[in-house]
């Protein structure tokens, strides 16, 4: 049972870059919009060329 | 019949526009569409009709509610200061769109603004329905967007962010985080006390036991004091101010558990309540999540209604001539100019009216919905809306000091300045929240004494049990659940209340015009008598009607062409008629009895033929009738049914117009409508809600137009149908997003079935939290089973609520 020894502070570890990402995430704004993201999807193989930024601003 | 290629109306009889788009040919229901369809097809957004959900109005209609003046102020340096940023090369500014439809428009607008040389980056917010774009300014102009947005039958508005929208999405991020954090660490914590559980049967070596409780500690921290904290601080404040809200015995738990569950870390021996804590705060949490998002959904859709456009203003270039204006922004108008406000306009200024007399809502400003009459030497409000006829206004006040700014400024002040949740129910919670500490101080002092070792564990768990938070849940979750299962159906609930309101409607007063008739009478044949010819004819009597908003002047001057002549001393009868000099000579355009009132004896000189059916106005000089229009304003296709529809319900059903008795007993003898008010003005379709209201009955008002903006205020439930008029629907609770009446019925059956799982889920709330409460003071619940009994309770009734989501109206 050592390997609790190691398992225990990743579980810290994964847990804090988990809750990181999260707030990251609503804080970049990902959240703001949640009826849009699905319909980006089925729309992103069409020919056109958009330049509309994939990116996220904040 | 087929139906329009672009907005999917079925073509009736009557001009057809055919284009041929990639060598089909398809049919559209006007040019608007045809125009809009041939630029979609030209940008390769095609994909469009293919993807789309929910189909747009036709572009003429809907282009109606766009003022085109407005284009031509954008580019005005004014405009730009206050809605533009801009650092030398780029500039971004926000936009509301109006009638996005589906989350495709989302895509067609973003694609069509981006391949735009200059544009550089554009993002629409499907829900709040706002726009952002950065332009680079040598290449694109404010304007140019604007028009190009608008030539796909959009609607823009540039829209500078009021203090209260930002707040609101301020507080939903600041809840998400805070609940996000208290889910990924609680999950920790309820696998490291699975682990613990199970040390009940077989056995855990003591140093992994300690290493567990250790562990669950440092995770429960960021629980207890970041996503918790807004408790903690509630509980704190409410202290200070010796008052109670349920988060005070919230957070007593919490830190009675804390601190107890800490000694027991710390001394290696007792009990830990960890995971009952950090359950505890994340389902807190989600409550007031879902309870919030409720309400931002509202004020968001408030803000993007109401946005305070850039008003422009037509100011006259010559006080004494009313007809040569200039269109300005409403921000640049200084003391001593002087505008024409037409009728539907928002008054740009505060101002003296210096000719002509009018209705005024006022209700923006004094959050009253009244009519008041204002004419020459009395002031008028910028903000307010001018109702019903055509006055000029000297400015007396600059737009930014208008009563109107700094009303909303006080308002803002006043809303940051407040905790956000003062309700009735916090009153109540008060109450039940005293009581609980009670009883757990009772509890803990009862089992002390009797000698338990374990006594701690008792009122802990009485604190745990007793958090309503199936309480909390069983309203906003049901109301959240009624607005997005509305939403689906091409409802829009802008208020939640209103929910509850729309279940109780027992009287329904329906608006006629625009919303059981087609939103514009046609002009369907014109009798010509008398010296003028049928051109002056027209060119007269299109004059006369644009200094009006009634339908009837909006179906002449739409359908007529204005000959330019300048009108004079205009005097106008509201419902009657219109009167005024055009090049010297004075005519008179309104219905029989006002012609007859105002020049007895000439309609009776006048032989008419004998067909008196249907609308007909008439135009008049001095001393004989010169022309007659006959208008045809045909019931909507659905009408019938509807009307149907809402005779099954138990409830009332009248009809409210302002049109003259012929008419209105016409079409309520169609539907079969047996209380019919006719000759309405705005103020007497007040006074009749009123009255309905005084006998106890609750009223929902369907109507579209400005006339029917007051009594949208003051119904209990206010309706506003596809093609209202933006005034309306900035008041309206409930919205119809497509052309069907019927969605009228489903958004009540809606409500009802709603208003039935909201009442399920607090009566088995109570019931859970009272038998609860007595189990845990008996000492039969440990902390753990009463956090699990809390969740479950939770659980179910938020799964009572997904039911409103699956509810199928079984006629659509």
């Amino acid at each position: 049972m050592e390997i609790l020894y190691l398992l225990l502070p990743l579980t810290i570890i994964v847990s804090i870059v988990i809750a990181a990402f999260f707030l990251w995430s609503v804080k970049s704004g990902q959240y703001e919009d949640l009826d849009r993201e699905p319909m980006r999807v089925l729309m992103d193989d069409d020919q056109v060329e958009s330049t509309v930024s994939r990116k996220v601003d904040s | 019949m087929t139906d329009c290629y672009h907005c999917g109306n079925i073509i009736r009889s009557g001009p057809k526009v055919v284009r041929e788009i990639d060598g089909v040919s398809h049919s559209m229901c006007c040019e608007g569409c045809a125009t809009v369809a041939a630029i979609v097809h030209e940008s390769g957004l095609e994909a469009y009709y293919k993807k789309r959900t929910a189909l747009p109005p036709p572009v003429d209609e809907s282009n109606e509610t766009l003022p085109q003046t407005f284009s031509e102020i954008l580019d005005d340096e004014a405009i730009h200061q206050h809605y533009v940023d801009s650092d030398g090369e780029q500039s971004t500014t926000a936009f509301i769109v109006h009638n996005i439809h589906c989350p495709t428009c989302v895509w067609l607008i973003e694609s069509h603004l981006a391949s735009q040389p200059g544009v550089v980056d554009v993002k629409l917010n499907y829900r709040t329905q706002k726009l952002k774009v950065s332009w680079r300014s040598s290449e694109i102009s404010l304007s140019e967007i604007v028009s190009r947005t608008q030539s796909l039958g959009y609607g823009l508005v540039p829209y500078s962010s009021t203090a209260i929208s930002e707040m609101v999405n301020a507080q939903h991020q600041d809840l998400l985080k805070r609940m996000g954090v208290a889910g990924v660490f609680g999950m920790q914590i309820m696998v490291i006390a699975v682990a613990l559980y199970s040390s009940a049967w077989t056995s855990i070596q003591i140093e992994y036991e300690e290493l567990f409780r250790r562990l669950s500690l440092l995770f429960v921290l960021p629980v207890l004091f970041y996503s918790a904290a807004p408790i903690l601080a509630g509980a704190w404040r409410d202290l200070k101010q010796r008052t109670a809200t349920m988060d005070v015995p919230i957070a007593l738990g919490l830190l009675i558990a804390f601190f107890a569950s800490l000694i027991a870390t710390l001394s290696g021996s007792g009990e830990i309540y960890y995971d009952s804590i950090a359950m505890f705060v994340f389902i807190q949490l989600i409550a007031r999540f879902l309870e919030k998002g409720a309400y931002r959904r509202m004020t968001d859709r408030i803000t993007s209604l109401s946005a305070s456009k850039p008003n422009h203003a037509n100011r006259l270039v010559d006080p004494d001539q009313v007809h040569s204006t200039v269109v300005v922004p409403a921000l640049r108008l200084a003391v001593g100019d002087f505008v024409l406000i037409k009728p539907g306009e928002a008054i740009p200024a505060d101002g003296e009216i210096v000719s002509g007399s009018t209705d005024v809502d006022e209700a923006l400003l004094t959050g009253e919905s009244n009519v008041v009459q204002r004419t020459i030497g009395d002031s008028v409000f910028g903000g307010s809306i001018n109702i019903s006829s055509a006055v000029v206004v000297r400015v007396t006040r600059p737009s930014a000091e208008s009563a109107l700014a700094s009303i909303v400024k006080l308002l803002e002040d006043s809303m940051s300045g407040k905790p956000s949740n003062t309700r009735l129910t916090d009153h109540i919670a008060g109450y039940f929240s005293i009581t609980v500490v009670v009883i757990a101080l009772c509890v803990g002092v009862f089992w002390y004494w009797s000698g338990d070792t374990n006594w701690l564990s008792y009122p802990i768990a009485v604190l745990v049990v007793a958090c309503p938070c199936a309480l909390a849940l069983a309203v906003p979750t049901a109301l959240t659940a009624a607005v997005n299962s509305a939403a689906k159906r091409n409802i829009l609930i802008a208020h939640p209340d209103a929910v509850q309101a729309l279940a109780k409607v027992n009287t329904f007063l329906f608006d006629k015009t625009g919303t059981l008739t087609e939103s514009q009478a046609h002009l369907i044949r014109t009798d010509i008598f008398g010296q003028l010819s049928r051109s002056e004819a027209y060119g007269v009597a299109a004059s006369l009607s644009s200094y009006s908003d009634h339908p009837i002047c909006r179906a002449l001057a739409s359908s007529l062409e204005s000959n330019g002549a300048e009108v004079a001393q205009v005097d106008i009868e509201h419902g009657g008629g219109i009167a005024g000099c055009v090049n010297g000579k004075r005519y008179y355009l309104g219905s029989r009895s006002y012609i007859d009132s105002n020049l007895p004896g000439v309609i009776d000189k006048f032989s008419e033929p004998s067909d008196q059916v249907g609308l007909t106005a008439y135009l008049s000089d001095d001393t004989c009738v010169l022309a007659k229009f006959h208008f045809d304003n045909p019931l909507r296709d659905d009408a019938l049914r509807l009307i149907g529809r809402i005779k099954d319900l138990p409830a009332r059903l009248a009809l409210v117009t302002g049109d003259r008795q012929s008419e209105a007993e016409r079409v309520a003898g169609e539907l079969n409508i047996a209380e019919v008010h006719w000759g309405c003005s705005p103020k007497d379709k007040l006074d009749i809600i009123r009255s309905h209201q005084n006998l106890g009955e609750c009223v929902a008002m369907v109507g579209d137009g400005i006339n029917d903006t007051p009594t949208l205020a003051i119904a209990n439930v206010s309706i506003a149908p596809a093609r209202a008029q933006q005034i309306a629907k900035a008041n309206a609770d409930v919205l119809l997003l497509d052309d069907r009446l019927n969605l009228l019925v489903n958004a009540r059956s809606l409500a009802e079935f709603t208003v039935k799982v909201m009442r399920n889920n607090t009566v088995w709330a109570i019931a859970y939290n009272l038998i609860g409460i007595s189990l845990a003071a008996a000492g039969f619940v440990p902390p753990l089973a009463a956090a699990i009994g809390m969740s479950v309770s939770s659980i179910l009734v938020v799964g009572n609520s997904l039911r409103i989501t699956a509810y199928e109206n079984d006629n659509t």
